[in-house]
């Protein structure tokens, strides 16, 4: 286990965050994206981020991920305000940390699965023996044993998803953000995918998902609801 | 810590070899130009080092000191007789009269070498007991021949067949055919090289041949060791202008300055293989760029940082580069051992426009591997720079907005 | 100009290293004047900047060995070139200075790109904004592109300059005179004896940088450096290994002249380096163990003092540096006992005839050839006179002995022999002969070796001479 962070902790906390972005032509104006958000999400509950397309939810996943700073507002993690830590830094937190569930799976093409989950071990130190066995014991959980040596393209739709779940999982991070982790999976591989990241979550991780499953709408403690930047309940709490 | 550290990079080697098998059709183009530059380049190397060392060796074994006659500054025939004036100073062991022609036996050019009777000074065995090159040759009779396996084969030749050369008279018809026997063919393993294309006939014959009785085309000295300077020096003052003296470092000058014309074809093809390496091998290490930068934005996502990934890119360069080189090395062992570097070879050897009948001599040593180690090094890491950089500079969020997705 | 296949490849090594070395110094130009960080998550330069000085370093330090091998391949075409030093005369000042500058480079850069490295793990470990790094950027950064452009039209000029045809001294002329820099030094140190005394000195130094190198490098892996009463001995072993590092470079340097490159090369009065490096099997292990232990400290030790904020990582690569390079000074140390012990060329050549000992390939050897043709071989002059001269002797029709400047064989009528007041070291006792193939030579070792030039002793003792 990478993480351990005891259930109810604060795990990531955004306080008023607005996200510009530059614009696409110099000097037009910037895109703004976000607009005054907060969010919080503790350790142990599921926080769900829902909202038409163009909304931002993507953009606020990066932000709790911390693969943005924002352009206005504070983002603190474990407790600690990030926002103006360096790249490195924030980078090392989500190395520990953070797992991401893609909407698109992501996964490289060619590659085993096991070699996909072992990705996040790679950089952490484990030695090839260590990842794989971690990496084979995760895919088992989620059903696909037989799989291990099967590469990305001879893997159906729901078998690539679960693999990208395993992926996120590998390092037992505190904090699990997934875009639309059920958008393409079938209806066993959606149960599976659900009942491993409430499992990780009764294990005190956190789970910031952006989706309109109702499985989630029914599990998730917190519920952010957001809208286009411009109309005037952007970052409306529920 | 440190084992984790090293661990990581362990790590990081093995996902970098398992990138190499993935991204199979860049490696593969990468694999081919690195190999279409190396393997020549390695098996020249090879082959000009094995026949440099070999004509050395030959060198070394041969005359001390070459006599020749001097007439307007270019070497011409000398008297015979020049022998025993040669003989008589101190310090000579042996001196052998040589006769070489150049021949044309249906458009094949041939040299036709005799080597006349030794004067010996005092002993014919050499100080250190050895005998020389000359001494090893099939003894002949006039009328018989000894013939080169470049041209036994060329004309099917065996012991016993009859070879009919096409020679100058003085006669009004200018041109004769003579019948030879050919009573053994030029097989030493210590010099296929040189006298594939050779032909040895009796010294006697040379001279009615070439219509120069009594004379020989240079008379070949062997010295007692050390006393080549004072011997060349005293043949200068008792021959005078007339003869020309050549020692055995001149001999070898004269060597390297034709070897190094010979070899300057490869010169070219490696000034052009380096110059076109770098930016095709960019362009090959750029294939699937778009996927790469994908890859790399959900490794970013992950927590890789940025070293990371161009220190796993540059592994992966350098590991095709250390594949390529050592293919290389594999593939021109074999290429020399089974088929004599043909046709490289002609380049290096005059008149070896087919496969030879024999193993060219080749030595791959350590530098001419290193130089081809050295050379896949650098073209690798330098193509592989620019698609390292695109690759590694992308921003990790977009693949979370669909950017790089 | 002088052109084969390493020296083709070494320009090109010169051009790729020069393109990328104003690619990154146009980089960094960006980088430093750009007056706001840039939108996060943006491509760095300082990352470009990293990777292309990361592959011009890699691609420097294979064209090291690589000039050398250049340089090789002119030989033949220099006239009175025996070596890589008479090449080197062609471009005196170019030569020497491009020697000069490229170990400069590599600890330079390479010094660089470790600070770089561990900063980025400080950077990783720290929260807070990108630290500072005053030495790396401000220093290292600006000298190392600085003299990685210098080294690359360094090398081109020098190759470029290389001519055929234009006649030079050889090595012999300036490494054998007796009153050589590297024999002044010491002589003037140590007095007539110093020979002596190099090889044990260079051991010495090269011990007490081992033993920094290992104690500094293993505290600093255990983490010992955090602790108060170790972070003055921090700063002290770091202070201490620059200048141990240059006196073991000075001490091998002169011994390998006046030790090793005679022993190794078989040439008791060669004491050329080019030589040692080129013509004997120990040499190239000498130097390639000998320039990694002195960078790998080097930068241990750069790592070590720039380790002052107590960060984790930083003291662990620098002790690893360290480790290293200590370790690599004792493989370093290991490699010239060896070689000094077994020096004296290659192959076993059997034993001698006369006092059985085991032959090698030195120039003192001696072949006998019977009037039958039977050869005998004799470690020295001595035993083959001994064998002649005693009960039941040997009849010699030949008698080969070796120019002890060359190495040379030579009929022992042709050669000029000097009788030393003392004893060679290393030979059966009574042996006081040596021989030359030159009059001029051995009239100066006849003043050195405090003897006479005699007659050819086997003249008198039945050989028949010409």
């Amino acid at each position: 286990m990478m993480g351990g962070i005891a259930p109810g902790k604060e795990l990531v906390r955004l306080q008023g965050v607005t996200k510009t972005f530059p614009p696409p032509v110099s000097g037009a104006p910037g895109v703004r994206v976000l607009d005054e958000v907060d969010l919080v999400v503790h350790g142990g509950e599921l926080a769900l981020v829902q909202g038409c397309s163009g909304s931002g939810k993507s953009t606020l996943l990066g932000l709790a991920g911390l693969l943005w700073r924002p352009t206005r507002g504070r983002v603190f993690f474990l407790g600690q305000e990030v926002s103006d830590d360096s790249s490195a830094y924030r980078n090392r937190l989500r190395r520990i940390h953070v797992g991401f569930i893609f909407q698109n799976y992501h996964l490289f093409e060619r590659m085993p699965a096991w070699e996909s989950v072992a990705l996040p071990l790679r950089v952490l130190g484990f030695s090839g023996a260590e990842c794989r066995r971690r990496a084979e014991e995760l895919l088992a959980r989620l059903d696909l044993e037989g799989r291990a040596n099967h590469r990305s393209e001879q893997l159906s739709g729901g078998e690539q998803q679960r693999v990208a779940v395993a992926r996120a999982l590998s390092t037992a991070p505190d904090l699990v953000i997934a875009d639309e982790p059920l958008s393409n999976a079938d209806p066993r591989s959606a149960e599976l995918i659900v009942s491993l990241l409430i499992m990780g979550c009764s294990s005190g991780s956190g789970l910031l998902v952006a989706s309109h499953d109702q499985r989630f709408r029914n599990l998730a403690a917190r519920r952010l609801e957001l809208t286009i930047p411009d109309a005037a309940q952007n970052g409306d709490f529920r | 810590m440190v084992a984790r550290r090293w661990t990581a990079l362990v790590s990081l080697l093995g996902m970098a070899s398992s990138n190499v098998l993935r991204f199979r059709l860049r490696t593969a183009v990468v694999l081919l130009c690195l190999l279409s530059a190396a393997v020549p380049l390695l098996t020249a190397l090879a082959m000009q080092e094995g026949l440099k060392n070999h004509a050395l060796a030959m060198l070394e074994a041969g005359p001390d000191l070459l006599v020749a006659g001097d007439d307007f500054g270019r070497p011409c025939a000398v008297p015979l007789s020049w022998a025993e004036i040669v003989r008589d100073i101190p310090g000579v062991v042996q001196v052998l009269p040589r006769a070489v022609g150049r021949v044309s036996i249906e458009d094949l050019p041939a040299l036709l070498v005799g080597i006349g009777p030794s004067l010996a000074s005092e002993d014919l065995a050499r100080q250190d007991g050895s005998a020389h090159p000359e001494q090893t040759l099939p003894s002949l009779e006039p009328g018989q021949l000894a013939v080169g396996l470049a041209i036994a084969r060329h004309f099917g030749l065996d012991v016993g067949d009859t070879l009919q050369l096409l020679l100058p008279t003085e006669g009004p018809e200018r041109f004769r055919y003579h019948s030879f026997e050919v009573v053994a063919l030029l097989d030493s393993p210590e010099s296929p090289v040189w006298s594939a294309g050779l032909i040895l006939a009796h010294f006697e014959d040379l001279q009615l041949i070439f219509l120069r009785e009594d004379m020989a085309t240079e008379l070949m000295v062997y010295c007692r060791e050390g006393y080549e300077e004072r011997i060349a020096r005293l043949l200068s003052e008792r021959l005078g202008s007339r003869a020309k003296i050549q020692d055995r470092s001149m001999m070898e000058g004269y060597f390297h300055g034709g070897f190094d014309r010979r070899s300057g074809a490869f010169l070219v093809y490696i000034l052009a293989a380096l110059m076109i390496s770098v930016p095709v091998l960019a362009l090959a290490a750029g294939h699937g760029l778009s996927s790469r930068r994908r890859e790399v934005a959900v490794m970013k996502c992950m927590g890789w940082e940025t070293w990371e990934i161009l220190l796993l890119q540059m592994l992966e360069s350098i590991l095709t580069a250390v594949i390529g080189a050592s293919v290389a090395v594999i593939i021109s062992l074999a290429w020399l051992k089974f088929g004599s570097g043909w046709p490289l070879s002609r380049f290096l050897m005059p008149g070896a426009e087919e496969l030879p009948p024999f193993q060219l001599p080749y030595i791959m040593s350590w530098t001419p591997v290193l130089l081809v180690y050295v050379f896949s090094l650098s073209v690798s890491a330098g193509g592989a720079v620019a698609s390292a950089w695109l690759a590694a500079s992308v921003e990790p969020g977009k693949v979370l907005l669909g950017g790089e997705g | 100009m002088i052109l084969t296949h390493p020296i083709l490849l070494s320009l090109f090594l010169a051009g790729l290293g020069l393109v990328l070395a104003l690619l990154a110094s146009a980089a960094w130009l960006r980088l430093a004047l750009r007056p706001v960080p840039k939108e996060e998550g943006a491509p760095d330069e300082a990352y470009l900047v990293f990777l292309l000085l990361l592959t011009a370093f890699g691609l420097r330090v294979l064209a090291w060995p690589l000039s050398y091998i250049a340089l090789d391949s002119a030989v033949p075409h220099v006239a009175g070139a025996m070596c890589i030093y008479g090449v080197t005369r062609l471009v005196p000042l170019w030569a020497n200075l491009l020697q000069g500058l490229r170990p400069l480079l590599l600890l330079a850069l390479g010094g660089w790109i470790a600070l770089r490295l561990t900063s980025s793990a400080r950077e990783r470990c720290t929260p807070g904004g990108t630290p500072r790094r005053p030495l790396a950027e401000r220093v290292l950064l600006p000298l190392s592109l600085t003299l990685l452009v210098l080294d690359c039209l360094l090398e081109f000029a020098v190759l470029l300059s290389l001519r055929p045809g234009i006649p030079v001294y050889c090595c012999g002329s300036v490494y054998d005179l007796p009153d050589r820099f590297s024999a002044l030094l010491p002589g003037s140190l140590f007095g007539a004896q110093h020979a002596h005394l190099l090889l044990p000195i260079l051991h010495v130094c090269g011990l007490l940088c081992a033993l920094v190198c290992l104690i500094a490098g293993v505290a600093a892996l255990r983490g010992r450096w955090l602790t108060h009463p170790w972070r003055r001995l921090r700063t002290a072993a770091s202070l201490l290994l620059l200048p141990l590092l240059l006196a073991f470079v000075a001490a091998a340097s002169i011994a390998g002249m006046e030790v090793m490159a005679p022993r190794l090369t078989g040439l008791p009065f060669h004491h050329c380096l080019y030589c040692l490096l080129g013509k004997t099997a120990a040499g190239p292990w000498m130097a390639v163990s000998l320039a990694a232990a002195v960078l790998l400290s080097a930068w241990g030790a750069l790592l070590l003092r720039e380790g002052r904020g107590a960060v984790e990582g930083t003291n662990r690569s620098a002790g690893l540096l360290l480790v290293s390079g200590g370790l690599l000074v004792l493989i370093f140390l290991a490699v010239t006992a060896f070689g000094a012990h077994n020096g004296g060329g290659g192959g076993d050549l059997g034993r001698c005839s006369s006092c059985n000992a085991r032959l090698y390939d030195t120039v003192y050897l001696v072949e006998l050839v019977a009037g039958q043709g039977e050869k005998s071989l004799f470690c020295s002059v001595g035993c083959a006179l001994e064998q002649i001269r005693g009960p039941g002797g040997k009849t010699a029709a030949w008698v080969t002995v070796r120019d002890e400047f060359t190495g040379k064989r030579l009929d022992s009528g042709a050669a000029f022999f000097v009788e030393a007041a003392s004893e060679i070291t290393g030979l059966p006792e009574g042996n006081r002969w040596h021989a030359y193939q030159y009059l001029e030579n051995a009239h100066i070792m006849a003043f050195e070796l405090d003897g006479n030039i005699v007659s050819d002793p086997f003249g008198a003792s039945g050989k028949e001479d010409n």
